[in-house]
């Protein structure tokens, strides 16, 4: 619909000088970390195809996501081996195409509640990009702490999968593709947990948390466990963009925190 | 930690700009574990790692 152009002097004009106005207070008011970027972007890619993107280049800093280009979302195409796209120093450009960041939690069914609904033995179950910002925590998680987001200095804590109020024993992830996500892939933190499984797991393009100095970019974390078991998991493409010098990360391992 | 396997996965072009980056990793006092049957290659850094 088209509006009205604005007569001089009209009361739509002085509004909007007065938005105007607002706005640059604004600027000048907040702080430089309220405005500086938020999210990090990966090397674009072109529509000439996923391989014409350049190699080398650089992720940077922005205050949007990436938009999905042309050539498609790397969750709904295929996912190529390595061998055949014969890349071996860096990331093919299909798997570095998007900013990570959304803050979604997304599901092939519905947003997953609890660790029950992770256990899907005939459709895999996906978490893409659920961190909103930089300095989020992993997609898969099992922290018991309560379900609100939980903020702090590096952003917004929204766990992709939790396990919800119960007790962090038994808890299983399978049939989880996780992609796209800062800090890392899948992760169990927090509280004990008592016979982890974690299995038929694919963990993917987790670039790291540049803010984060602490381990980043792991495909499966985990601490303060008693008998875990991960197995038929693929871990590929992990870490790139944590920073150093002591931080960690791309590994599937088992750490001890404390 | 302790009393963890990891067997059956694969692990591959994973890196870092600093430490680790490679494939698996048992690492800060785990203790009673099982790595085995696993396919590492192409990472940045080891492909099975084992630190205190």
């Amino acid at each position: 619909m088209r509006l009205p152009a604005a007569m001089p002097g009209s009361g739509a004009e002085r509004q909007a000088t007065c938005l105007s106005s607002f706005s640059l207070l604004l600027l000048l008011v907040l702080p430089p970390s309220t405005v500086a970027a938020g999210y990090v972007v990966a090397p674009r890619a072109t529509i000439a195809g996923p391989l014409a993107a350049d190699p080398g280049g650089r992720w940077r800093r922005s205050t949007r996501p990436a938009r999905s280009r042309a050539i498609g979302s790397s969750w709904k195409g295929r996912v190529l081996p390595a061998a055949e796209l014969g890349a071996d120093d860096g990331y093919p450009p299909e798997h570095r195409r998007h900013s990570y960041g959304v803050g979604r939690r997304s599901s092939t069914r519905e947003p997953v509640r609890s660790l029950s609904r992770i256990d899907t033995s005939s459709s895999a179950s996906e978490a893409r990009r659920a961190g909103r910002k930089t300095g989020t925590p992993a997609t898969a998680s099992t922290w018991r702490t309560p379900p609100a987001p939980r903020r702090s200095r590096r952003g917004h804590r929204v766990p992709a999968f939790r396990r919800g109020d119960q007790r962090d024993s038994d808890a299983r992830i399978t049939n989880v593709h996780a992609h796209q996500n800062g800090y890392a892939g899948i992760n169990s933190g927090g509280d004990l947990s008592k016979n982890l499984y974690i299995g038929y797991c694919l963990t993917e393009n987790n670039p790291g948390d540049p803010s984060s100095f602490g381990i980043t970019a792991a495909a499966a974390s985990s601490s303060a466990v008693d008998v875990a078991l991960v197995e038929y998991c693929e871990s590929t493409y992990n870490g790139g963009i944590n920073p150093g010098p002591a931080t960690a990360g791309g590994d599937l391992d088992a750490q001890c925190d404390g | 930690m302790r009393r963890v396997t990891i067997q059956y996965c694969i692990a591959h072009h994973n890196r870092s700009t600093a430490s680790d980056g490679g494939g698996f990793d048992f690492d800060g006092g785990v203790t009673n574990s099982v790595l085995q049957y696993n396919y590492s290659h192409d990472n940045f850094g080891s492909g099975y790692l084992i630190c205190q």
